[in-house]
């Protein structure tokens, strides 16, 4: 297969993004007893107050561009981070309102959710935003046509290919953005499977990264601030970030610039396209009877 | 930087914590949370004491009453004893007006086994609600390590006057907890692993000048090679100049007297808006 070609020469694209959870997590885990939790809620705020100012002072230092993807009720509980955000140049994007995942959501309140998102947006950050990422990357089959229908231009959910492409839908596009766990922070330390230490964490990033920069692919890292804005965290991710910029030709950006970047006329016709069409099983074991 | 080491002491808890119907009939068990305050802890103490490290020991109530002379060699070695509660009781297990009864309970056994009025509180589970710091002011406590908003100590607002918080993030749980009945833990994790971790944390929480309050159990922890660990963990920590050493509540007094340079919260959840129904099942 012939090489994706970025601007300018370069080999890579790399894009450092951060699902700014925030409170909606508590809600998320233990719905029915979040708000009677305040040392457990005050572990997932550290995200917002703490970790993201380090990770834009960070990113400030080293004049690099971040995307933060936020569920629309964190954006209004912090205006200051939304604005720190757009101040410094980054790209902001949709994260649903509490976090809410597609798959448990009917179609009318995945609508809802998005405009409510759209609505907040609009109104903190001053701009619609273009970009869309699910939480816990769970999209589902009819959710880029929902996304389509509201103006999103590009999503970061999908886990299809090494380089972006065209998720057709609803009559138009999405450029997607793709993911995946082994470039994450939540494996290595949401805690699920013990805690990795900074160093371990490392290896597994960088060494994705060398592999996507070998075929010349996008490696979009995600990460959560109440996770990655620990202080040894930071510590590595300027160090990844280190280990990223010693290779000559890589472009660091906002998914915002590299989805402009995949929009021109000269490079569209070049990404792959993908339905959402999910192919029928066929001869499928029936569900083995509960035992009693 | 400031750097205090603490010690949850769940012991003979941890058995009725996490079987309370069966527990008084599991030997089994009993024999692997009691190994805590009877064998762990006194090693722990002596590696203490080599090293000349005073630290702070979270003790259930019902602890100290089945272990009297392991609260009296903690105090013996000028070591700060505070609450754990009185069976290790998760507040989101219990109703919250039994908060009190469960605080009063701890505060006398700590008071009549060790003499001693404890100023300073961890939550079983770190599991604190909104209440729990007036609560804790009322009785006269100087400070709660059960939260985690920032890697500095902070003020939490109540009716009778702040409470210090000294956020704690780092614990042995994570990575050598390990039960199959019930299921715990995450697997069991190399001392060598957890020393990357905790090392790695202390580094960067030293070059920002931030407070390293870590958690241990001595039923985790007071096993062979995790003493060594934490042998190892006391070298590498201590090889950094300008570290003070201190007991939670040193650094909680200290808090007091700079309490106004310290940020100051509310103890307050933020209530969900537009919360998604229920999908039905």
């Amino acid at each position: 297969m012939a090489q994706f070609q970025w601007p300018n020469g370069r080999r890579a694209a790399v894009a450092f993004t951060f699902d700014v959870d925030g409170e909606t997590v508590p809600y998320v885990m233990d719905r029915e007893r979040a708000g009677e939790r305040l040392s457990f809620m005050t572990r997932h705020q550290y995200g917002p107050n703490v970790g993201l100012p380090r990770i834009l002072e960070l990113f400030d230092l080293y004049e690099i561009p971040g995307t933060f993807f936020m569920p629309a009720f964190v954006a209004e509980r912090h205006p200051d981070g939304v604005e720190a955000i757009v101040r410094g140049g980054h790209a902001i994007g949709h994260h649903g309102y509490m976090h809410e995942s597609p798959m448990a959501m009917d179609a009318d309140y995945e609508e809802e959710v998005l405009e409510k998102g759209i609505e907040v947006f609009s109104r903190i950050a001053g701009r619609r935003p273009i970009g869309y990422r699910s939480p816990a990357w769970e999209l589902g089959a009819r959710s880029p046509a929902l996304l389509v229908k509201h103006g999103f231009a590009y999503d970061s959910s999908l886990m299809g290919d090494d380089v972006p492409y065209r998720v057709e839908a609803g009559g138009g596009d999405l450029i997607e953005m793709p993911v995946h766990w082994i470039s994450g922070d939540f494996p290595q330390f949401g805690g699920l499977f013990g805690i990795q230490s900074p160093d371990v964490a490392f290896e597994i990033y960088s060494q994705e990264f060398d592999g996507l920069y070998e075929t010349g692919g996008i490696w979009v890292m995600t990460m959560h601030p109440f996770l990655t804005g620990r202080p040894s965290r930071t510590d590595l991710l300027e160090r990844l970030i280190q280990h990223v910029r010693e290779r000559s030709r890589v472009w660091i950006a906002s998914l915002d610039e590299i989805h402009a970047y995949c929009r021109e006329a000269a490079v569209l016709p070049t990404l792959k396209t993908v339905t959402t069409d999910i192919p029928a099983p066929r001869w499928l074991r029936p569900p083995a009877e509960p035992r009693t | 930087m400031a750097v205090s080491l603490t010690f949850d002491v769940d012991g003979f808890t941890a058995a009725y914590t996490r079987d309370p119907v069966r527990a008084h009939e599991r030997l089994g068990r009993w024999s692997e949370f009691a190994y805590g305050p009877t064998v762990g802890l006194p090693k722990i103490l002596r590696l203490l004491e080599e090293y000349e490290v005073r630290a702070t020991f979270f003790v259930p109530g019902y602890v100290a009453e089945l272990c009297p002379e392991g609260v009296a060699a903690i105090v013996a070695g000028g070591h700060e004893i505070a609450h754990h509660a009185y069976m290790h009781e998760n507040p989101l297990g219990v109703a919250p007006d039994q908060d009190e009864e469960i605080l009063v309970r701890g505060i006398e056994a700590l008071r009549r086994v060790a003499g001693v009025r404890p100023v300073g509180y961890r939550a079983p589970a770190v599991e604190t609600r909104p209440s729990t710091p007036a609560l804790l002011r009322r009785h006269g406590f100087r400070y709660d390590a059960s939260e985690g908003g920032d890697d500095y100590p902070y003020l939490i607002e109540t009716a009778d006057g702040p409470l210090v918080e000294l956020p704690a993030a780092n614990g042995d749980s994570q990575h050598f907890a390990y039960g199959q009945d019930p299921l715990r833990g995450t697997g069991l994790a190399s001392p060598e692993a957890a020393l990357d971790v905790f090392a790695r944390e202390f580094d960067a929480t030293y070059r920002r000048g931030a407070l390293f309050v870590s958690v241990y159990h001595p039923m985790y922890t007071g096993r062979p090679s995790r003493l060594l660990w934490l042998e190892r963990l006391i070298r590498h920590m201590r090889r950094l100049p300008r570290v003070w050493w201190a007991t939670a509540d040193e650094i909680a007094r200290h808090c007091q007297s700079v309490a106004d340079r310290l940020a100051t919260v509310r103890p307050e959840v933020p209530a969900a808006r537009y919360l998604r129904p229920e999908p039905s099942a």
